[in-house]
């Protein structure tokens, strides 16, 4: 089963890269006891309270994930 | 279930993998969060190679040309020339440079973005060589394509003209 993180992340990843190319970006608000696991797990970027992927990472997942 | 009793319940993984856990903030806190954003973001950004960049708006176009000739509406003003004149922005180069790239004459790359002369295989087949294999030349032929299709579907006065030479139509209707 695809992880609904990786369905959701994968279709705004894309739907950012195609709307915005290189100023593409996908944040998310987690909870503070799962961000760690956002950053260990699908590389996003630590942002204080939010976590986020973009520029090469946004590439890295949409080519990972491929759905 | 609480929130505190899911976290308590599963692992993280098991959480990510089912749950969307909603997080409130308040006006401040949101402020803080944008803010703290917008920060990471420009350092990322001031990290990122031109490389990076080139890659990411090649996709851009890619996922544009797909989403266009998957997508059943017509729009006039995307045509052959509207995404050739994108690639060489996102190339960063201008119509001689690309002419010369793939050896043709540069009116001809002038001609294909006014759309006011359709490429051939040939040069579809130098544009895919020329993007690294990036953008496939069947990519930019549906373009071509559907804006072929939908003429054909509008051409009314063509159907009028051509009516007097059809005789013995089928009667069937499907």
């Amino acid at each position: 089963m695809i992880a609904l993180l990786v369905t959701l992340s994968h279709l705004l990843a894309k739907r950012q890269l195609t709307n915005m190319g290189g100023y593409g970006c996908v944040s998310l608000l987690p909870k503070t006891e799962l961000k760690d696991h956002y950053i260990k797990k699908y590389g996003m970027q630590d942002a204080g309270r939010q976590v986020f992927l973009e520029l090469n990472l946004l590439q890295q997942m949409l080519e990972k994930y491929i759905l | 279930m609480s929130v505190k009793k899911l976290i308590d319940k599963y692992d993280s993984e098991e959480l990510v993998n089912s749950f969307i856990l909603p997080v409130k903030l308040n006006r401040k806190q949101q402020k803080e969060a944008a803010e703290q954003l917008s920060a990471a973001r420009k350092k990322l950004r001031n990290q990122a190679s031109e490389q990076d960049v080139l890659t990411l708006n090649l996709m851009q176009l890619k996922y544009q040309l797909e989403d266009y000739v998957k997508n059943d509406q017509y729009d006039p003003d995307k045509k052959f020339g509207y995404f050739l004149k994108a690639y060489l922005d996102i190339i960063n180069k201008k119509a001689g440079e690309l002419a010369k790239d793939v050896n043709v004459h540069k009116t001809l790359i002038s001609q294909y973005i006014s759309n006011s002369r359709k490429p051939n295989d040939t040069f579809l087949i130098r544009l895919e060589l020329h993007s690294n294999n990036n953008i496939p030349a069947h990519y930019w032929f549906m373009v071509i394509q559907k804006d072929i299709v939908y003429r054909l579907q509008m051409n009314k006065s063509l159907r009028k003209q051509e009516k007097p030479n059809v005789t013995n139509k089928l009667r069937v209707k499907i």
